[in-house]
């Protein structure tokens, strides 16, 4: 049985690596970089529901808080930036 | 004078729209200037002059809080700062090429940025800015080197990365909509040029004075 699999496994191992072999990796890692998103998301997701709450408790004060909050996703963005930028990287060469 | 236009005309089109931002920045803000010093206290000021007053009053008290004595001479280098990069980022709208797409540009700001906060700190302390990497702990010292670079980085790349999203997904939209596009675009430039814009400008200046404030001598707080 062992040996049924490494015969279906030899003829996919066995490309000439060209041109498009490597843009069609190149371009795979481009997608798998942009899932740094996934952890921007969430920590984004977590500063406007505690951004919300605050404003519950204390309505007075939602200028400062809807400012402060504004800074904060806006730094914590740049971490799922540089998942974008490394894939432009890979597509562009 | 022929070989002054070739020159003129092969620079990249961002460059030469950065230095029309800040030809056309010179003029209109010296014109303002102006006009202000010869205001008359006793009446009333039209409402330009309100928005220009307004605008350098509320600057003058937020870098006070932060920095104190230095804010003498730093405050007209972080408004005319904020004033550029909230121009170049929204000057995509009006079918410009934005200078802060490109690294060149945001690399050179986060350079300048970088000298402002440098400097601060040999102003505020004479000789004793260079001990302040050795300051908790001595051991510490390759973490405080790294934690003073890294902000060049961080300041361009943030800067880059929102404009050029905007900019890459107001092309695939324009391109997917066709003529529809008029009734579609505004929104999608209002958020991304103007909104994004407008933040990031913010957080540049913030960052910056935040970063300047944190080198100040106890000394210098009034």
């Amino acid at each position: 049985m062992l040996e049924s699999l490494f015969n279906t496994l030899v003829p996919i191992l066995d490309v000439v690596p060209n041109e498009l072999y490597a843009k069609a990796f190149a371009y795979l890692g481009a997608g798998i970089a942009v899932l740094t998103g996934l952890g921007t998301g969430i920590g984004q997701g977590i500063a406007a529901a505690k951004a919300v709450e605050a404003v519950g408790r204390q309505p007075e004060a939602s200028g400062k808080i809807l400012t402060t909050m504004i800074i904060g996703q806006a730094v914590a963005e740049t971490t799922g930036l540089y998942g974008l930028l490394i894939a432009f990287i890979l597509i562009n060469s | 004078m022929d070989t002054i236009m070739n020159y003129i005309t092969s620079l990249p089109g961002y460059f030469v729209t950065s230095l029309g931002i800040m030809l056309g920045m010179a003029i209109v803000l010296f014109i303002a200037g102006k006009r202000v010093e010869q205001l008359n206290p006793r009446s009333k000021p039209s409402k330009v002059m309100t928005v220009f007053v307004g605008f350098v009053k509320f600057f003058n008290q937020f870098m006070k809080g932060y920095v104190g004595k230095q804010a003498v001479w730093l405050t007209p280098m972080v408004m005319t700062l904020a004033i550029y990069v909230f121009i170049s980022n929204v000057s995509g709208m009006f079918a410009l090429d934005s200078p802060t797409k490109y690294t060149s540009i945001t690399f050179s700001l986060s350079i300048f940025a970088f000298l402002i906060i440098q400097i601060t700190g040999i102003i505020s302390s004479k000789w004793k800015h260079f001990l302040s990497v050795f300051q908790p702990i001595p051991f510490l010292m390759p973490l405080n080197v790294i934690g003073e670079v890294t902000p060049i980085i961080s300041i361009a790349l943030r800067l880059f990365g929102n404009i050029i999203s905007g900019a890459v997904f107001i092309v695939m939209i324009y391109r997917f909509t066709g003529w529809f596009s008029v009734v579609v675009a505004p929104a999608f430039h209002l958020i991304f040029d103007v909104g994004f814009g407008l933040i990031q400008a913010l957080v540049y200046v913030l960052l910056t004075v935040i970063f300047t404030s944190s080198k100040i001598d106890e000394k210098d707080f009034i």
